[in-house]
């Protein structure tokens, strides 16, 4: 059974080198620059919160500090899917990186749509799975985003030999919508997207 | 060069049908003499709705084992309603409903009759025998996967599916219930997303994946392609022919002077026949006309072919006419061509729904005029120069007609993708003329909308 | 007629008869009038009977199981002698028919019953048998063939067992492997309550035993084995893994060196192009096990085995990282950690190709990959060659003579690798870009690793390498998650153990220069060196050392006017390596480790009994930390040295008498009123006996007198709360309990009197019960009711509700280590005291607000309670919390407990909420909706969704998937990251229950 796989040996990357919201530059880090070792020396639920006095302020202060949808969170929602050749992500497998996703805000001030372009990089060039992968990739974002965003999953350039093909179906929505009609398809990508986080 | 100014006319919403399906609706279609629809949905079941009280009157279920993509009323049924549906379960179902008040003479329906059942209690009756009124009468099987469209021809007796297994089947209704397949036609190299029939020749076109639109007839007994349209550089999601008659007194053309050109023009669509809109992936409509089958002279075709022969052949020319004014930002699916006023409306993910018009274009006239614009007098230079053009000519190398947006609206369903849009008779008591018609969507977030086109 | 025709004749008639026949056989038997031959003989001619009808008899009924049974019977009667044995065995072999003929399981079973029980008590004799008559073992195989019932094959194979592993069988090695390997892999489904309790485990143990039984059997068994590896069931190929290691262990080195090559061509795929994780795993050990059957056979065969082993990792190991380039090295750490023997031949054999590999190495990736493989051999090489700390077992070598670990490691093969490794190491992790994480972590991993091989580097090598770490925390700036920072840290701390003079000399130095004495410059960089050095103080023999410097640290600060936060980071940093509990404190009656040097000095400070008294002892935060390092130091403390603190609890050393001082004298400025907060962790660390104060009821009276001051602030008073709790829980006898709290609650003081509520009584009320509640005190019964009856207060109401969370609320101060009385039966008594009583208030509540109000007492409780205790009223209760739900937003706290106590009853209850179903959902997705519930309200709801579809019954939740799939559209757009991430959760949960999907697809 090894014998068929596309690829049965492909290249890993490491967890801590994969993007991760907390190493991407642009979050607050503690400001003294600790990690917070001391913190639990003075346990919650002694002065800090008084359950007597009144709560109409919310706990979490910044509650309506709105956390846009951002790429790396697009990442983190398609990186966990696993391949279905390996036990291992399409993140550790560099078939979904950071860089090849792109969202589009709306075109007009009138439209709410924004759009999410993922550009995934099969394991080799001709991967048979190809269109499985995008499909689950397709799947994932479409149950997992708000319907204000389209989705539109393609093969990036050049790193497949029949790239077209594949984007054509996985752009063609009706095509999507029966494959995931079709029972034996869908175990697939089931256990692709078992893992959900 | 479109305008940038806001279109003159606009889209309002009348109702919303209730209640709404709980998942994806795929297309709609109205009953060709009763004020109700068909929506087909992801849900495997068809849902009819009354288009005088805009709420379900039942839920056609059981005979598919995957989405319903499509349905279509058989027209010119008597006593009773046919309805079709095309399923990804790769079969199409025929089902049946009595009609108390159906089938007036050859389906014209004259207005008061359907105020009559518009009054609501038809309504009231359709919930009261719930979904067994329609009765599941035959299976039809044969396509290898999905079925993306159906229709019935003008007659009601040829009934069209296509598939992604790439072919379009023709079915003859013998007597009731009695299906044969009369042709496979299977030149498509790709899905074959929609099929729709001239409305008064047995033509049939077909929009497909491989970029294409293709048109059907038969040859002696057996069907045969005889155009192929390539242009699209995506998807053809759906192809629809002109109404019949669009000329006539009714048509936007009519009225007295008219150039001789303009006349020309009109002259040679008559003998043409009605035109073909497609819309596709590639965010364009395009609309095609046929090449009237030259009489006599043989200049005409390729490589002067004598005429003789090609009379007898089926082959057709067909050639792109225009493009509408690009509204959409991504794919489009349906382009509807009102078959009363002429009008398209189009729809598709971004969400938007378009409505467009064709009319002469400005400073055609003799006269410059005031309006004129310096490409206008151009082309009026042009015509006073030494050579006189020939009328065929001067609307070929410059078109007399053009499209515009006449309306227009962003999310249409709300953040959800568009899948169709058709025409209808208006039947609700807010009817404003006998003949005024309402657009009727089918969106993803399983609503079916209905809408007036006021101004 | 002979006795058992006689036996068989009745057999029809009158089974009595019959049997009692059998058994006066048995007496003649003995009484030797009947010899057992005969017996045997008539039997025999018996069942080869001309005459058909009564042949027929012996095939119908179970003649033969009894007749099994009567020898069974005889046999416990007395030792059987060999020649009775043989000819009861060949008569059975020879006389009756295969016992596949015998369709009934009970009539083959005491047959076999018997011949297991002469295999176990007569083996001589059956050998002999078996010695003497060629045949003799076909016919035995032949006789069980074809037997399928588990408890049959259970007896079958330990029956096969002896003579495989007692007996010659050179000639019928074949056929006695195939007997039983027919039945490989074996599996069974017992019967729902199955009565012989026989698993499909037993009958795999059984089998493999057998298999394994002897060596005899590896021309077969190997080739049999790996050409059942091919299977595509995961289970056979399980079964085969174990079963060849099984073999491995028992066949022994002669036999193995003839497979292991073989074995390892078939193993390794296991693990080159692993599916399942554990097959791996066992193909793994199937390879060490190999190897260290291997290692007490020659050098040799070793060598034959590692050789291939090494070349084909080593040419992995060249396209590294890749998925088989890890093998690789999980197959090298594996082998290598078997013997420090086997250790050196894989070490010398894969380093030098590794470390060619990585210098030619053109990326930071496959680098890594490289490096990852080589702290794979190092852990092994640990393991085999131990730690600084530890010495491994002592080794025996393959020549027999014993090594002391001394010698041992001198002959550990990585010696050889130290330098080129620690160069190309040290450079790695200091010259590399910081983005290079995971490249620096394995480097810094390796070197971690060298350094704690037993005996394997000079000291100044692991200096070097401690230098390198607190660099990285010092000197480096701060990227992503600060991953290499912690790992450096944690390697200091490991190093610790093992050698802690070397970082006690090298890395505390530098920390301490990085430890300003003053921070007026503001910059907080010391911070993160605080923490390292605490962490490194949770190390025993560090402890000491970092305690002494943190305080000189202390003192120098106070005396340089540093800033409070400077402060509170320097005691935070000494509490924490309290708490982490890696020191001795116990003390003598007379005397307490760091009482003098640390403790008291502080308390001084911290009353003003110092003339030399800061400002910077006024800061809350300073106080409480103070008040808890004292706590850690002084609650172990023996008795009587803790009767000498007692009396400073409140003076804390000051001159002068206590009734001036809070809590006595009410009117004490604000800057006395602070050190409440110290007494208070003082107070906590006292015994029952030694009491601060002679008359305890004076000091509670003044506690709650002290507390009704408006101008308190929260730290102080949540600090004189506290102070109400521990006196009532801990100081007042049980006999005086019930008079004095009454006094206090009831007249005089009067504090449950409706008129007399204030926010300030409130909280008072509440401690007081709860010193109580955590005693679990009788005058509960009466107080409660009067506490619910203040819920009906239109005023105070809502605060009375609020203030149920307190009472069962986990406490750091009222605790067992602080001497308090806690009671395991509290929490089930304040339940049965409340809970009714509540659930049915709230139902016959008029008004809506006393309605909440009883709902938030409720959630207050139950937040606390474990499921077991809530179990019997889940069904009353579950509607309460539904409605809690729907309490306005400002409510949350009630809220998310609710959510909470909703998720346990479907995890651990769901049937009883399943009538609910309807209105869970609905509610559950209305407070996910509802954007004033804060974000950890929303994603808690969601949590509790996602649950729904695993936990209630399918054909209750479908009928809402398609509205909750559509609804949670909204929550997928949610705000809040988070509460979009359990949203996702949440709906792929509730999409993947889809109804049954036809499977006829192309």
């Amino acid at each position: 059974m090894e014998a068929n796989k596309d690829n049965a040996n492909p290249t890993i990357l490491n967890q801590s080198d994969l993007p991760s919201r907390r190493s991407d530059s642009g979050v607050k880090k503690r400001d003294d620059g600790g990690t917070g070792l001391f913190d639990s020396l003075v346990p919650a639920y002694t002065y800090l919160n008084d359950p007597f006095a009144q709560q109409a302020s919310s706990s979490d202060t910044d509650d309506d500090s709105v956390e846009e949808i951002d790429e790396q969170e697009i990442y983190d929602l398609i990186s966990t899917i696993s391949d279905p050749e390996h036990p291992l992500s399409l993140g550790s497998l560099a078939v979904v990186s950071l860089p090849d996703i792109h969202i589009q805000p709306p075109s007009s001030p009138r439209s709410p749509i924004s759009t999410v372009l993922v550009e995934i990089t099969p394991t080799i060039t001709h991967c048979s799975l190809a269109t499985v992968i995008g499909l689950g990739v397709r799947v994932r974002l479409e149950q997992s985003l708000p319907p204000r965003f389209r989705v539109d999953v393609r093969i990036k350039q050049g790193t497949h030999s029949t790239d077209e093909a594949v984007n054509k179906q996985l752009g063609d929505k009706e095509r999507v919508a029966a494959a995931l009609e079709n029972g034996t398809l869908m175990g697939v990508l089931k256990k692709m997207l078992s893992t959900c986080e | 060069m479109s305008t940038s100014a806001p279109p003159p006319r606009e889209l309002t919403p009348l109702a919303t049908l209730h209640p709404p399906s709980t998942s994806r609706t795929w297309m709609t279609s109205p009953h060709p003499q009763l004020p109700m629809v068909a929506t087909a949905c992801s849900d495997k079941t068809v849902r009819i709705y009354s288009l005088t009280s805009f709420t379900l009157l039942s839920v056609v279920s059981g005979g598919h084992k995957r989405s319903i993509r499509s349905v279509a009323w058989k027209p010119g049924t008597r006593g009773e309603s046919v309805l079709a549906t095309g399923s990804f379960d790769a079969s199409a179902g025929i089902w049946r409903k009595y009609e108390r008040n159906a089938g007036a003479e050859g389906g014209v329906v004259r207005d008061e009759e359907d105020y009559t059942d518009g009054k609501g209690e038809d309504g009231e009756d359709g919930d009261a025998d719930g979904d067994e009124d329609y009765t599941f009468s035959v299976l039809l099987d044969g396509h290898e996967s999905e079925i993306k469209s159906l229709a019935f021809s003008p007659g009601g007796n040829l009934l069209a599916t296509c598939s992604r297994d790439k072919s379009v089947w023709i079915w003859e209704e013998l007597e009731d219930d009695n299906f044969e397949t009369v042709a496979v036609l299977q030149e498509h190299e790709g899905d074959v997303k929609c099929v729709a029939w001239h409305p008064n020749e047995e033509l049939l076109a077909s929009a497909s994946y491989d970029d294409t639109v293709r048109l059907w007839r038969e040859d002696l007994d057996d069907w045969g392609q005889c155009a192929l349209l390539s242009g699209h550089g995506g998807t053809v999601w759906w192809v629809e022919f002109e109404g019949a008659d669009m000329l006539g007194a009714g048509g936007m053309f009519a009225g007295e002077g008219l150039r001789e050109g303009q006349r020309a023009l009109l002259e040679e669509r008559e003998r043409a026949g009605p035109r073909l809109v497609s819309c596709s992936d590639d965010l364009t409509i395009r609309i095609w006309r046929r090449i009237p089958k030259a009489r006599g002279e043989s200049s005409r075709g390729p490589n002067g072919v004598p005429s003789i022969l090609r009379t007898s052949s089926i082959e057709e020319e067909w050639v792109e006419e225009s493009q509408l004014p690009k509204a959409h930002g991504r794919a489009i699916y349906t382009a509807a061509w009102s078959k009363k006023t002429g009008l398209i409306a189009s729809t598709g993910s971004d969400g938007k729904i378009v409505v467009y018009q064709e009319r002469w274009k400005s400073g055609t006239s003799d006269t410059g005029g005031p309006s004129a614009t310096s490409e206008v007098n151009g082309e009026a230079m042009d015509t006073t120069d030494g050579t006189p053009l020939t009328p065929e000519e001067s609307w070929k190398d410059k078109p007399l007609t053009e499209w515009v947006v006449v309306a227009e609206i962003e999310g249409a369903h709300g953040v959800f993708e568009v899948n169709h849009v058709c025409w209808a008779r208006r039947c609700d008591k807010g009817k404003r003329s006998s003949g005024e018609e309402v657009i009727v969507s089918t969106g993803d977030d399983g609503e079916v909308k209905v809408w007036t086109l006021n101004g | 007629m002979s006795d058992i025709q006689l036996y068989l004749l009745e057999f029809d008639k009158d089974r009595k008869e019959a049997s009692s026949i059998a058994a006066q056989s048995a007496k003649r038997l003995e009484s030797k009038e009947l010899k057992l031959l005969d017996l045997i003989e008539s039997l025999g001619e018996y069942i080869s009977h001309d005459d058909t009808a009564t042949r027929a008899k012996a095939d119908d009924h179970d003649v033969i199981g009894s007749y099994a049974k009567g020898l069974l019977a005889l046999e416990e009667r007395g030792k059987w002698d060999e020649e009775r044995v043989a000819s009861v065995i060949n008569a059975l072999l020879d006389n009756t028919h295969a016992l596949r003929n015998y369709k009934q399981q009970s009539e083959r079973y005491p047959v076999l019953q018997l011949i297991d029980t002469l295999m176990a008590k007569y083996r001589n004799a059956m050998k002999s048998v078996h010695d003497s008559s060629p045949q003799f073992m076909s016919r035995l195989i032949n006789y069980f063939e074809g037997e399928k019932d588990p408890r049959n094959l259970m007896i079958v194979f330990s029956i096969l067992k002896v003579p495989m592993t007692e007996w010659d069988i050179g000639s019928d090695a074949q056929d006695l492997f195939e007997a039983v390997f027919n039945y490989f892999p074996i599996t069974f489904k017992p019967p729902p309550n199955d009565p012989y309790g026989i698993t499909t485990q037993d009958l795999k143990d059984r089998l493999r035993d057998c298999i394994s039984s002897t060596s005899d059997f590896a021309p077969y068994s190997f080739p049999a084995l790996l050409d059942k590896l091919d299977s595509t069931s995961m289970n056979t190929k399980r079964d085969v893994l174990q079963t060849i290691i099984a073999c491995v262990k028992d066949y022994g080195p002669r036999t193995i060196s003839l497979y292991s090559v073989t074995l390892w061509d078939a193993l390794k795929f296991e693990i080159l192009n692993s599916e399942e994780e554990d097959l791996a795993q066992e193909a793994l050990s199937g390879l060490s096990e190999i190897a260290r059957s291997l290692s007490q056979a020659s050098t040799g065969a070793l060598n034959a085995y590692l050789k291939p082993i090494a070349k084909e990792c080593n040419e992995h190991l060249e396209d590294a990282p890749t998925k088989q380039s890890q093998a690789a090295g999980r197959i090298l750490g594996a082998i290598a950690s078997v013997s420090p023997e086997v250790a050196n031949m894989i070490l010398r054999a894969v380093l030098p190709t590794l470390f060619t590999l990585y210098q030619a190495a053109d990326n930071f990736p496959k680098r890594r990959g490289l490096i990852e493989v080589f702290v794979q051999l190092i852990r092994a090489d640990l393991q085999v060659y131990g730690e600084w700390r530890a010495a491994p077992a002592v080794q025996q070598a393959p020549n027999g003579d014993r090594t002391s670990s001394a010698d041992l490691a001198a002959n550990n093969a990585l010696l050889k690798f130290t330098d080129q490794a620690l160069e190309v190491l040290s450079t790695g992790l200091s010259t590399v870009p910081v983005k290079e994480v995971s490249f620096r972590l394995m480097t810094l991993d390796a070197l971690l690793q060298l350094a704690k091989v037993r005996q394997l580097l000079a000291p100044q090598e692991i200096a070097e390498i401690i230098k390198l770490f607190h660099t990285i925390v010092i000197t480096e700036e701060s990227y992503g998650n600060d991953e290499l920072k912690a790992a450096s840290v944690n390697g200091l701390v490991e190093i610790g153990q093992q050698k802690p003079q070397l970082i006690i000399d090298h890395a505390f130095p530098a920390f301490m220069a990085q430890l300003p004495d003053s921070d007026v410059d503001g910059s907080t960089t010391y911070v993160s060196v605080l923490e390292a050095f605490a962490k490194l103080g949770s190390e025993r023999q560090l402890f000491e050392t970092v305690v002494l410097r943190l305080r000189n640290k202390f003192n120098v600060a106070v005396q340089q006017q540093a800033s409070v936060r400077y402060l509170r980071a320097i005691l935070s940093a000494i509490l924490f390596a309290f708490a982490q509990g890696a020191n001795n404190l116990q003390g003598t009656p007379g005397s307490c480790p760091y009482y003098n040097d640390l403790i008291l000095p502080l308390l001084k400070q911290s009353s003003g009994a110092r003339e030399t008294r800061s400002s910077l002892f006024e800061d809350e935060g300073v106080l409480d930390l103070i008040g808890r390092l004292s706590n850690v130091v002084l609650r172990t403390q023996h008795l009587e040295f803790q009767k000498q603190i007692a009396r400073e609890t409140y003076t804390l050393f000051r001159t002068g008498p206590a009734k001036d001082l809070p809590p006595f004298g009410t009117d004490a400025p604000t800057t006395q009123g602070r050190t409440m907060i110290v007494s208070t962790h003082v107070l906590a660390a006292l015994q029952r006996e030694a009491k601060p104060v002679d008359d305890i009821n004076e000091l509670l009276t003044a506690l709650v007198n002290f507390a009704m001051v408006d101008s308190l602030s929260p730290k102080v008073r949540a600090a004189t709360s506290a102070q109400v709790s521990l006196v009532v829980n801990k100081f007042i006898p049980t006999a005086e309990l019930k008079a004095v709290t009454g006094t206090v609650l009831y007249a005089p003081t009067d504090l449950l009197n409706p008129a007399n509520l204030t926010i300030n009584s409130i909280r008072t009320i509440f401690a007081i019960i709860k010193g109580l509640v955590l005693r679990n005190h009788t005058t509960l019964t009466t107080i409660f009711p009067s506490l619910l009856a203040l819920l009906s207060s239109p005023e105070h109401g809502t605060t009375v509700a609020r203030g149920f969370s307190t009472l069962l609320q986990p406490d750091d101060l009222l605790t067992k280590e602080n001497h308090c009385t806690i009671s395991g039966l509290r929490k089930q008594k304040a339940f049965s005291l409340l809970v009714p009583n509540i659930s049915t208030s709230v139902r016959s509540a008029t008004d809506a607000s006393t309605k909440a109000n009883y709902l938030i007492a409720l959630s207050g409780i139950l937040r606390w309670l474990p499921y077991t205790i809530i179990e019997p009223e889940i069904s009353a209760l579950s509607p309460l919390l539904l409605q809690s739900l729907d309490l306005p937003p400002e409510e949350h706290e009630v809220k998310s407990a609710t959510l909470d106590t909703l998720i346990t009853f479907l995890t651990q209850n769901p049937r009883a909420i399943e009538e609910h179903a309807s209105s869970l959902i609905t509610r559950l997705l209305a407070t996910t909706s509802e954007k004033r519930n804060p974000a950890k309200v929303r994603a808690a709801a969601l949590q509790c969704l996602a649950l729904v579809p695993g936990q209630l019954r399918t054909e209750t939740v479908l009928p809402f998937r398609k509205q909750v799939a559509k609804r949670l559209m909204a929550s997928l757009d949610d705000g809040k990251r988070a509460v979009r991430g359990e949203a996702v959760r949440c709906r792929a949960r509730w999409m993947g229950m889809d109804e049954v999907e036809d499977e006829e697809d192309e």
